[in-house]
């Protein structure tokens, strides 16, 4: 078995009187692509936001490569090699797509190579024909493609997405999940949020199912489409 | 090499080198004491560049720059009226930017490492200007004295010395020269910094806080750094204000004077230092003209530019000015 | 004993003043979490308009306090609906808009009208306890700050504008959805606050020099009130104003004036770095613990 390279222990988060996660325990192993779904409210975007550091647990605790990082700021996860796309894209829309991997890779590469660098990560994400425009000119779906390539700067071991393949459309969408599937056979560790069950059933291998906060189901794929109480809680049943 | 010397023909650097040259070309059309208010004005326009690092490239309101400015100057005139020795004037300088650096730093950590920010930041920085003024103003007794020289109360330290400069008290030409100079180092600084590291680094602090930190950069450490270099300059611009005019008051810390540089900024444009400089200058120049024929009507024309501006010319006044002079006159995007 | 009262005396002075300077400020700032720099230059209109409708056209000086406070009212009314509200979503510069606009109304009446007004003298003399004099009118106003703040309260609790009002303040896009008009709620409410802020002015006109200037004094007694207070108008004002009136009484009886505003001050400033909030965040947080 892979070793553990991203656990939560009893993570529990309290916002005034609403607990927004209960007792999560969550095991992703290296060289996985881990699916976390569930109907919307069910906390996932939370339990991101408490790995990535913006959140601190009300209870539990967080662990990346084995290491305790429950109390460690969100800068340092991030340069331990910690990457998340966001939601709502997390780009700076004001200024240019080059600027923004610049500030994405500046901190993880030296002077002489910046250029060179931004030049490498626009190739990996296949957007250099997209040009040097201002970001809030790209398309929402460019515009995600672009924060793939800024999350990849840092060299991480655990890549977060948060509705990767949200409004874009069929052929974003497989072009996004052909993305995914490379960054993974390149070593990556990616653990995503998906409404699209058609992109999860694609790419997860392992899947968590996230209801009120709390673990409703995990397992591989293949026991999760099949699960019954799986498929009624998004239809509103439970 | 043909490329890199096209893109650096814009409109806001020809307009800045023109301002350059003015400036070194100055002295010899201008009587020395015309000269010597042209000092005034570049302190203000170092005080008003502290403001457009720290807020305009660095996204961090900070409400009480007059207060930095007014207690650098305090510092330099105790420490200088006490040494009593002209050669040590400009040890003084340096040791009043440092010491308000430090200040300026303590003050940011206990913000930024509190998890304090926007409003709240303008906030306690307004009330810590307020505090400081109101402290100044009532240090009227024989008892209020540092180093042996008295703070004066209301009437603030006077008799503030020259500074000299191997062996030579800077005369008007002589200061209004050093003034220049530095206006012309700090300007650059800010400017270059833009595109290194440390530059981008604010502006991603600026434009997403929170999304900077996920990239990595450790964010209260910088808005401490920045800040700290901040105050220093104001504290820079103090010393040089209290030098020109040889002395230094609780007036100097009010809101009002702290209100006037942040309006500056925004109104000429608060994240482009040439539009700062220029915007500056010319808004003391004309003061200067209209308060010398009596009236005060430069408070009402800033306040009511400055709605204008913030209302349908955000970008700023000069900032406009220079992208649109670009567009229609130099034919560049 | 007149140990005792002198303190008490000082107390609820402190305390009246700073609520009555924070408690337009507060709700608009509670509504619109628009922080108005020029509010006390509201103020001090409220000072200039009662002072000249009382002095030179001698109209009665409790109907002068009310006009001028009304004309104070309208006239934030016309800077919130040209001005103002351009700029609800971007708090930050509506801080420096309305710097601005302090700017020019402090400038511009010392340019119409000169550098001071004559103002109408303390009414009701004073009283004597002991061998110490204590003013009658400071008194009074302490019980017309306590009035005022209950006739908001009637307003924003047993009102249906009161009650439109509060759900604006929690949950706009609730509120328009369920047919609240915001826009008018908005203007509504800085009408309110620029009439007690004129209220206010009019109300200590007598007591201190009416200048151009005379704002800023205020101004920072508001904010720091209001600051400390949060975002509840009512509750937040009373009980900052009562806490930062001892802090003001205890420290300036003790250490002078300075004292005083440079505690209120730190108060500021401590507050705003372990209960940003304020006050009602702290009420906030009990009332959820207690449930």
């Amino acid at each position: 078995m892979e070793k553990k390279i991203l656990e939560l222990k009893k993570i529990t988060k309290q916002f005034g009187g609403i607990k927004a996660a209960t007792d999560v325990d969550l095991v992703v192993r290296e060289g996985e692509i881990h699916g976390l779904i569930g109907p919307n409210g069910a906390g996932k975007t939370t339990i991101f936001k408490l790995i990535t550091g913006l959140y601190s647990p009300t209870y539990g605790r967080v662990y990346l490569g084995g290491k305790d990082i429950t109390r460690l700021p969100a800068h340092k996860r991030a340069q331990m090699g910690l990457s998340i796309k966001m939601q709502i894209p997390g780009v700076y829309e004001d200024l240019t797509l080059r600027e923004n991997i610049r500030i994405a890779a500046q901190l993880y590469t030296g002077k002489k190579e910046l250029e060179a660098e931004i030049d490498r990560l626009i190739k990996l994400v296949k957007i250099d024909d997209l040009g040097n425009p201002k970001v809030r000119n790209l398309s929402h779906g460019q515009q995600q493609w672009l924060e793939i390539a800024m999350s990849l700067a840092s060299h991480p071991k655990v890549l977060l997405l948060d509705e990767p393949a949200a409004g874009m459309g069929p052929e974003e969408t497989t072009f996004t999940a052909e993305l995914v599937k490379d960054l993974n056979k390149q070593g990556l560790t990616i653990v995503f949020i998906e409404h699209d069950m058609d992109f999860v059933s694609l790419l997860a291998q392992n899947v968590t199912v996230l209801h009120y906060g709390k673990i409703f189901a995990e397992g591989d794929m293949e026991e999760i489409k099949n699960n019954k109480e799986v498929q009624k809680i998004y239809l509103g049943a439970v | 090499m043909k490329d890199k010397s096209k893109a650096l023909l814009t409109s806001e650097n020809i307009i800045f080198v023109v301002l350059l040259l003015l400036g070194l070309v100055l002295p010899t059309f201008t009587n020395a004491y015309r000269l010597s208010q042209y000092s005034y004005y570049y302190s203000m326009t170092i005080l008003a560049l502290s403001i457009t690092l720290v807020w305009g490239y660095a996204g961090i309101f900070s409400f009480g720059q007059a207060a930095f400015m007014g207690l650098g100057a305090y510092i330099y005139g105790i420490l200088s009226i006490a040494a009593g020795r002209d050669g040590f004037n400009i040890f003084a300088l340096l040791i009043a930017v440092v010491i308000m650096m430090a200040l300026g730093a303590a003050l940011a950590y206990f913000m930024f490492y509190g998890g304090v920010n926007d409003v709240f930041v303008g906030l306690i920085t307004m009330c810590f200007g307020i505090a400081l003024q109101t402290f100044m103003g009532q240090t009227a007794g024989e008892e209020w004295q540092v180093l042996g020289v008295r703070l004066g109360g209301y009437n603030g330290l006077t008799g503030i010395p020259k500074i000299s400069l191997f062996g030579f008290k800077l005369g008007d030409v002589a200061f209004y020269f050093f003034t220049f100079i530095i206006l012309i180092l700090v300007y650059a600084a800010i400017r270059y910094s833009k595109i290194t590291n440390a530059g981008y680094s604010l502006t991603a602090i600026r434009e997403n806080r929170s999304r900077s930190e996920l990239f990595g950069f450790d964010v209260p450490k910088i808005q401490v750094i920045v800040f700290a270099i901040s105050t220093g300059l104001a504290a820079l611009a103090g010393v040089l204000y209290s030098v020109w005019g040889s002395y230094i008051a609780p007036d100097n810390l009010s809101m009002t004077q702290s209100t006037i540089p942040v309006v500056i900024v925004a109104s000429g444009g608060r994240k482009n230092p040439t539009a700062t400089v220029l915007f500056a200058i010319l808004y003391y120049f004309l003061s200067g003209k209209l308060a010398a024929s009596g009236s005060s009507l430069n408070y009402i024309i800033l306040g009511a530019i400055l709605i204008v501006v913030l209302l349908f010319i955000p970008e700023g006044l000069f900032s406009t000015l220079f992208s649109k002079m670009d567009k229609y006159i130099l034919r560049r995007a | 004993m007149i140990l005792v009262f002198r303190h008490l005396y000082l107390f609820l002075d402190s305390f009246s003043f700073l609520l009555l300077s924070a408690l337009g400020l507060s709700i608009i700032y509670g509504m619109m979490g628009i922080i108005n720099q020029a509010h006390g230059e509201f103020i001090m209109l409220g000072a200039y308009f009662t002072s000249l409708l009382s002095v030179a056209l001698h109209i009665p000086f409790i109907i002068s306090i009310f006009l001028g406070a009304i004309l104070t009212g309208f006239l934030g009314l016309l800077l919130d609906r040209t001005i103002i509200c351009r700029l609800y979503s971007r708090p930050l510069d509506s801080i420096v808009v309305t710097w601005g606009i302090s700017l020019i109304l402090s400038q511009g009446i010392r340019i119409i009208l000169g550098n001071s007004v004559e103002s109408i003298s303390t009414p009701l003399g004073s009283f004597t306890i002991g061998n110490e004099k204590f003013s009658t009118y400071r008194m009074v106003l302490v019980a017309v700050a306590v009035i005022t703040l209950m006739v908001v309260y009637y307003i924003f609790n047993h009102t249906e504008f009161g009650l439109k009002a509060r759900a604006t303040m929690q949950r706009s896009d609730i509120a328009k959805s369920l047919g609240v008009n915001t826009d008018k709620m908005y203007a509504a409410t800085f009408f309110i606050g620029s009439f007690l802020a004129g209220l206010t002015g009019g109300l200590y006109s007598p007591t201190m020099m009416v200048v151009p200037t005379m704002g800023t004094s205020f101004n920072m007694q508001a904010f720091v009130t209001v600051i400390v207070g949060g975002s509840n108008p009512i509750l937040g004002s009373f009980l900052s104003s009562a806490l930062l009136g001892i802090v003001n009484s205890e420290l300036s009886g003790w250490a002078g004036s300075f004292a005083g505003q440079i505690g209120l001050l730190i108060m500021a400033i401590i507050f705003i770095r372990i209960c940003p909030l304020g006050v009602s965040g702290l009420v906030d947080r009990l009332k959820a613990v207690r449930r």
